[in-house]
């Protein structure tokens, strides 16, 4: 039954859906938290434009694509501390232009070789070994961000005014919080796909924060627990020749679900 | 320990503050009181680092500052324990706190009456605990400056003068310089301590024992 493992295509899929997993859900609280939810969702429309972009300008579409999608969403933190508009606008003006660019180039270009179905929905047994290099770099660059400013994000998550109070950089470790989610996303739409790779940011802390009280806990059951529905998902995913991106939002959804109706059963 | 010249504050148009003018030595008592929008908060916030003045000077030595802020967090989904939000107020933190840093934090709830709250999640706390809770943050790495922005305003009235007790006693012992701002001067005051009266500038700067000649005169606090 798990013969289909020993395939490398599926070895790389499992090495990347880990890999993105883990890079998700510890940026999870820090965005999830500080009510920055849909940046994630905000910057996968803006990779459609950035790996369009990438396809048409070189053979490598992530060289253009993560610096196009990360100087977006430092746009859209500039945007947001201006006072003009607020944060949700701002991911909302700057990710609908950019999906509007991508599907005008799209439609002009010539002979355009690639599916808009298959950016949409994304397919992790086709990524490329670069792409699983860019996974484990991504991880180790989060990694080490957590746990390097792991109590700075905390103070800037809870309390802002505070954090800025204790002489805390927030605006550079904003902006630094923001590249990062930049560069996990255009790694994650090719694999995950443009309309749930958001998933993999929000439903870590969402589901870990029904059965916790600290804040350190969110964040670990959140990894815990992202790594195994993963994982689960690409197994269940390929037999069944589903896309694996959907299955794992699918059993998110069914975690989220089991655990508010069983949260009544105990003390939180 | 802390000198104000010819601050000023302006949001656009409307100035908060002008003309703030004052020096307070090191391990004073400072009380502001003054209506509400008088520009109390604005005032605190220059203090803290929270606001730059629109222009003047401010000098503060103070090797570290405590600071409780009049509004306090309310995010309600918030998941973080009492432990964890106090210790954000060490100067140092790590990712894991020490046996002698948790057996601080728990001697400091002890004091104010709330040990039993140790690990409990802050969303479960009252208003009144929650202050506590902050107070201890600003308390728990010996500020030599301590700012207090209405602490009391969620305290209820039995606590209220036991936070005051405890609050002269620290003053005793640490001998930090305190900035309260209040709506209450009857509590907080001693009589060697200061008053500050604003209203959108300094109108009254001086000992307790002048101020009542100056409310005498007419001038009621909030």
């Amino acid at each position: 039954m798990l013969d289909f493992l020993s395939y490398g295509f599926i070895q790389q899929a499992i090495v990347i859906g880990i890999a993105l997993a883990l890079s998700a859900a510890l940026l999870s609280p820090f965005l999830v938290l500080n009510q920055q939810a849909m940046i994630a969702d905000g910057l996968a429309h803006v990779s459609f434009a950035g790996i369009i972009l990438g396809i048409l300008l070189s053979g490598e579409a992530l060289w253009i694509a993560i610096p196009f999608v990360m100087l977006a969403s430092l746009l859209i933190k500039y945007l947001s501390t201006t006072k003009t508009i607020n944060g949700d606008a701002a991911i909302g003006l700057v990710s609908s232009i950019s999906f509007a660019i991508g599907l005008i180039i799209v439609k002009k270009s010539q002979g355009f070789n690639i599916s808009i179905e298959s950016m949409l929905v994304g397919n992790m047994f086709t990524a490329t070994r670069s792409e699983m290099i860019l996974s484990l770099l991504i991880l180790l660059f989060i990694t080490l961000f957590v746990l390097f400013f792991y109590r700075k994000l905390f103070m800037m998550t809870y309390d802002l005014n505070y954090a800025k109070f204790s002489k805390i950089n927030v605006s550079l470790l904003g902006y630094l919080l923001s590249a990062l989610t930049a560069f996990f996303i255009v790694v994650g739409v090719r694999t995950i796909g443009t309309l749930l790779i958001s998933a993999l940011v929000v439903f870590p802390s969402v589901i870990s924060s029904q059965v916790t009280k600290s804040f350190k806990n969110t964040l670990i059951i959140g990894v815990g627990s992202s790594l195994i529905i993963v994982v689960m998902g690409i197994f269940v995913a390929h037999p069944l020749e589903i896309p694996v991106g959907s299955t794992i939002v699918v059993i998110y959804t069914i975690v989220f679900l089991l655990i508010n109706t069983l949260k009544p059963l105990w003390r939180k | 320990m802390i000198d104000y010249q010819n601050v000023n504050v302006s949001f656009g148009k409307f100035q908060a503050l002008y003309d703030v003018n004052f020096h307070l030595q090191k391990g004073s008592v400072l009380h502001i009181v003054g209506p509400n929008g008088s520009g109390k908060t604005t005032l605190v916030k220059t203090l803290v680092g929270l606001l730059k003045p629109s222009n003047g000077m401010i000098t503060i030595n103070a090797e570290h500052m405590g600071y409780l802020p009049q509004k306090l967090n309310s995010k309600t989904n918030m998941p973080m324990t009492v432990r964890e939000v106090i210790y954000s107020g060490f100067r140092k933190q790590r990712i894991k706190p020490t046996k002698e840093e948790c057996e601080l934090i728990q001697k400091w709830l002890e004091r104010m009456e709330i040990s039993h709250l140790f690990t409990e999640s802050m969303t479960h706390l009252s208003g009144g605990q929650q202050q506590r809770v902050y107070l201890i943050r600003a308390l728990i790495s010996k500020p030599d400056l301590l700012i207090l922005d209405e602490p009391t305003s969620a305290l209820d009235p039995s606590f209220r003068e036991k936070f005051y007790l405890l609050l002269d006693e620290i003053h005793e012992q640490e001998k930090m310089t305190i900035v309260h701002v209040t709506h209450d001067l009857t509590d907080a005051v001693k009589e060697n301590c200061y008053v500050m009266y604003v209203d959108q500038t300094i109108k009254f700067f001086g000992t307790y024992h002048d101020f009542h000649e100056f409310e005498h005169k007419g001038h009621h606090h909030a």
